[in-house]
């Protein structure tokens, strides 16, 4: 449980805390991009599911 | 969702009366919410489908367990919709999200014995505008929800580190695979 204290000890300094940030912000903009929300709702409105 | 098929239920009647395509489609915002509620009860009224927020729990088990046709939404969020603020701009707080966790005043308790520096402040009784300025300046976040969630994602997308209960869920293999920031679930 002390893994949350001894990870914002180890990253609150730039380079790691940059580092590290850049690696998740990476990862979760991956994941959500406004354009294939768009076009995931025009394949909705187009009866186009991902599982029919 | 229970509660709106019981209003249809004594309403279609007259509601749905002149209303000739009828399409019912359920935000499946949170996988947990699912269980026990009667989806396919709701055919009787017309079309229904079911869009998904998290790319973990859109896959075929999903769409067979609702036995409605699943598309994948997700929300209309991004990196663009951000500023991120640097390292040095930001201020030693950790924002935290207001959700019920068995161990939640445990982990809070020792974050702040651990680290009494750090100014902890719980998401409660802010206003969207607010909860933006607070993420640009707050250098870590902590939700015991979803895990991928607001308090999550738009901590990152604002140049912050965010942490989550371990949720197998919510987050993608991706994630998981990579997640020194992530607490085990099961602390």
């Amino acid at each position: 449980m002390d893994k949350i204290t001894v990870d914002i000890r180890r990253l609150d300094e730039p380079v790691a805390y940059g580092q590290y940030w850049r690696r998740a912000y990476d990862l979760v903009s991956n994941l959500y991009d406004p354009d294939q929300f768009r076009e995931n709702l025009r394949k909705f409105y187009r009866g186009e599911y991902t599982f029919p | 969702m229970n509660q709106v098929y019981d209003w249809l239920n004594s309403t279609a009647p007259t509601l749905l009366r002149d209303i000739k395509d009828v399409h019912l489609n359920i935000l499946v915002q949170n996988i947990d919410n699912m269980k026990g509620k009667n989806v396919s009860g709701l055919k009787r009224f017309g079309k229904v489908t079911g869009t998904t927020a998290h790319e973990a729990y859109t896959n075929l088990a999903t769409r067979e367990a609702l036995g409605v046709p699943l598309h994948r939404l997700s929300t209309c969020n991004g990196p663009e919709y951000y500023a991120v603020s640097e390292y040095q701009e930001k201020e030693p707080l950790l924002i935290v999200s207001p959700d019920p966790h068995p161990l939640r005043e445990q982990v809070l308790g020792q974050i702040a014995r651990a680290l009494p520096e750090l100014r902890i402040q719980v998401i409660q009784n802010l206003s969207y505008e607010d909860f933006r300025k607070v993420i640009c300046i707050a250098k870590w976040s902590l939700t015991f929800g979803e895990g991928l969630d607001g308090y999550f994602l738009e901590l990152v997308f604002s140049g912050g580190v965010g942490f989550a209960v371990f949720n197998d869920r919510f987050f993608t293999l991706e994630l998981l695979n990579w997640r020194p920031s992530i607490l085990p679930g099961r602390l």
